[in-house]
């Protein structure tokens, strides 16, 4: 939903993204306010702004009357804004397995996500969901990626992180209360990647934006919700291993049961870092090896001159049945951008085309043309051609993205002293890996086509761990076993992965 | 368009199976592997080097043109061996002390590389003493130093101070490069050259080897 802002004169001299921040709007800005990702446009209704880079100067909107507004400056005089829709369906879907029961009351799960952020209720006497809630993080207002946060928690911002993150969990939670108001929960338990609980927490995570990336904490807190501000009774915010290997892989070990099974297996939790852990099976060492990829944001929608985040309206998924093109869109909503998903589906199909060649060499920017179908194949009216396309560098972000993950697969396998093969059960986690064309992954290289091995969808498994844990304690353990166990690898020290890394950067034949 | 100026096409492309072909036929046809590879290879590296400048290409363009040229070379090296070819002479290259950050270092190895140059390549986090050590043993004429980060762009200067200290700071050329460092950081440390990209970088240590 997109929200009218009036723009009082007293922010006169501010840069408008930054006031819009701090009045409590949120914004996504994937480049931190550097004026190059233009994720911040803002639509001006009446009024106007000086350009930040030109003093003196009125800043011009576009023919739609969008300008971006990190490069704007507020004037003495009103304006009035539209900000567009920054809501959207996060990501919480997890492959349902039964999560047991035996506990009492209701409890809420909460997987902070540095994208998205999901809460979900818990029976805990049966471990049956009762309702799921999802939003972007508030804190993507200081950047998209871990680095951006760290670094605007290091430059002062830290209680404005935490107090928006708490925030938003306390918003969610009086959802759940009005929406279900005789299951009052009592406890939750807070997954997430290591800087995000740090900000959750209040603890400055400076020290883990630089070498040699120590977390302040990694262990499991366990403390009343007003020592978190959060409108709880307890909250359990689950054990990390290190910087990088934070409680979502940590609860993800766990909940697919990795050192249950006898032959070895991978999780992958393929995001702006690809975070990877193999196991080699159940009679073997008991330890997990962990590490972490810099893929970049451009499976997530950043940095992809189409891109966008997992909202409504974000082509999703891209086929081609007898010679016709047919997309999706989430919520079959009209086309706003592609999602990493859609990106892996056109990248496969270009290459299938011909479009581009085993090089990512792209002649002209390519169009998606074809037809807008919903989620049941249905043609939606009107909807024939998108307005997505994709550039060479779009390709290109995208090469660097896929050759990360690959080579720090084959790096992280040859570290654990085995051959991509031998990988038995292979797990995809995250948002992305739920809806990814596992075929077409392969096809483009993000997943290397030597894992033969049986290939799952999980999902958001931090969310599904945490979940895990209200219902049954002996979970708890199990991410605190998990935490104990993991052994991380610096894939920078790896000759394997600089020279993998340079040879997956071609697509397969 | 001759043989050597289509394998300097196809590397630009980063076409690794056609470049191999194409070196292979060169060798048949009697070209002189010095030939194919000034011609050829360093050529069509120096090409794709002159558009990464220009900002007209990006990394992975680099990295894919480097791994064709790489499988050029495969062909190309038992023949440069009998015709006696010889590096131009030896780098050391690394990221500083505490940097972790190797992308970048990789790309000018990269480019250095593709000029000819032979790299001793010591990898991240790299202590002065060991660089010290590296020039030591292999008589490198140039020390490229790496640092994205300005938390560690301090440790370029204890590389330099290092060098001085071990007697040798006259006989290598030190570069600096990365992120936060500048022309006027370099300076100030007492490095020999500063650039902005890889492009730069390995013209600069290239004019080093045959001034």
């Amino acid at each position: 939903m997109s929200v009218r802002v009036k723009v009082p004169s007293g922010a006169n001299g501010m840069i408008l993204s930054e006031w819009l921040v701090s009045s409590g709007y949120q914004l996504s800005a994937h480049c931190g306010g550097r004026g190059v990702c233009g994720k911040c446009r803002v639509k001006v209704i009446t009024g106007a702004f000086g350009d930040k880079n030109s003093p003196g100067d009125l800043l011009q909107p576009d023919r739609e009357g969008y300008l971006l507004s990190c490069r704007a400056v507020c004037l003495c005089s009103e304006a009035e804004i539209i900000l567009p829709d920054t809501g959207g369906t996060g990501l919480t879907e997890f492959e349902k397995k039964s999560f047991g029961g035996g506990g009492k009351g209701y409890g809420i799960a909460v997987d902070i996500g540095t994208t998205t952020v999901a809460a979900v209720l818990v029976d805990r006497s049966t471990g049956r969901i009762i309702g799921t809630q999802s939003s972007l993080n508030p804190q993507r207002s200081f950047g998209a990626d871990v680095i951006s946060r760290i670094s605007a928690a290091s430059a002062g911002k830290l209680e404005s992180l935490r107090t928006l993150i708490v925030g938003e969990i306390n918003r969610m939670i009086s959802e759940f209360r009005k929406s279900y108001p005789d299951k009052n929960a009592d406890d939750a338990v807070v997954s997430g990647n290591t800087t995000m609980l740090h900000l959750f927490c209040g603890v400055s995570p400076e020290s883990m934006g630089v070498y040699p990336f120590t977390p302040v904490f990694t262990e499991m807190r366990q403390e009343s919700g007003a020592n978190f501000g959060v409108e709880i009774k307890k909250v359990t915010v689950l054990p990390s291993a290190s910087a990088f290997i934070g409680s979502d892989i940590t609860a993800g070990i766990a909940y697919c049961g990795l050192s249950e099974l006898e032959s070895p297996s991978l999780l992958v939790d393929i995001g702006t870092n690809g975070e990877m852990v193999i196991c080699k099976g159940k009679s073997s060492d008991g330890k997990y090896y962990c590490a972490s990829a810099a893929a970049g944001p451009a499976l997530e929608g950043a940095n992809i001159s189409c891109g966008v985040g997992g909202i409504n309206g974000a082509v999703c998924r891209v086929t081609k049945e007898n010679g016709r093109i047919k997309y999706r869109t989430i919520g079959d909503k009209p086309v706003c951008g592609v999602c990493g998903s859609g990106l892996i589906d056109i990248i496969a199909l270009m290459l299938d085309d011909e479009v581009i060649d085993e090089t990512g060499y792209l002649e002209e920017e390519y169009r998606l043309n074809g037809e807008h179908i919903t989620a049941d194949g249905k043609p939606i009216d009107g909807e024939v051609e998108s307005e997505i396309v994709i550039t060479q560098k779009d390709v290109r972000e995208f090469q660097l993205a896929k050759s990360a993950i690959s080579a720090g697969i084959d790096a992280l396998s040859d570290y654990a002293e085995l051959k991509p093969e031998e990988i038995e059960n292979v797990f995809i986690a995250g948002g992305l890996g739920f809806y990814m064309s596992v075929e077409n992954a392969k096809r483009t290289g993000l997943i290397p086509s030597a894992l033969k091995g049986k290939i799952t969808a999980v999902g958001n498994t931090s969310l599904a761990g945490a979940i895990s844990c209200l219902s049954d304690k002996e979970n708890l353990n199990s991410v605190a076993r998990a935490a104990r166990n993991c052994v991380s690898y610096e894939l920078n020290e790896s000759p394997v992965f600089s020279k993998e890394f340079i040879e997956n950067m071609v697509f397969p034949d | 368009m001759s043989i050597t100026e289509e394998i300097s096409e196809k590397l630009q492309k980063g076409r690794a199976k056609e470049v191999a072909a194409l070196v292979e036929q060169a060798m048949q046809e009697g070209t002189a592997a010095s030939v194919i590879l000034n011609e050829g290879l360093i050529a069509g590296m120096n090409a794709v080097g002159e558009k990464f400048k220009k900002n007209e290409v990006f990394v992975p363009e680099v990295l894919v043109a480097a791994r064709a040229m790489n499988a050029g070379l495969k062909i190309l090296k038992p023949a440069m061996q009998n015709e006696g070819i010889k590096p131009l002479g030896k780098a050391v290259i690394c990221t500083v002390k505490g940097d972790m950050h190797d992308i970048g270092k990789n790309l000018v190895k990269m480019m250095i590389e593709g000029q000819g140059i032979e790299c001793v390549d010591l990898g991240v986090d790299v202590d002065p003493q060991r660089i010290v050590e590296a020039v030591k043993e292999s008589g490198a004429k140039v020390v490229c130093l790496s640092a994205l980060l300005t938390t560690t762009m301090m440790e370029q200067k204890n590389v330099i101070e290092a060098l001085k200290a071990a007697g040798i700071r006259d006989q290598v050329k030190v570069m600096v490069g990365g992120a936060p460092v500048t022309q006027q950081f370099a300076d100030e440390i007492g490095a020999d050259c500063y650039t902005l990209d890889a492009a730069s970088a390995a013209e600069a240590a290239k004019a080093y080897f045959t001034e």
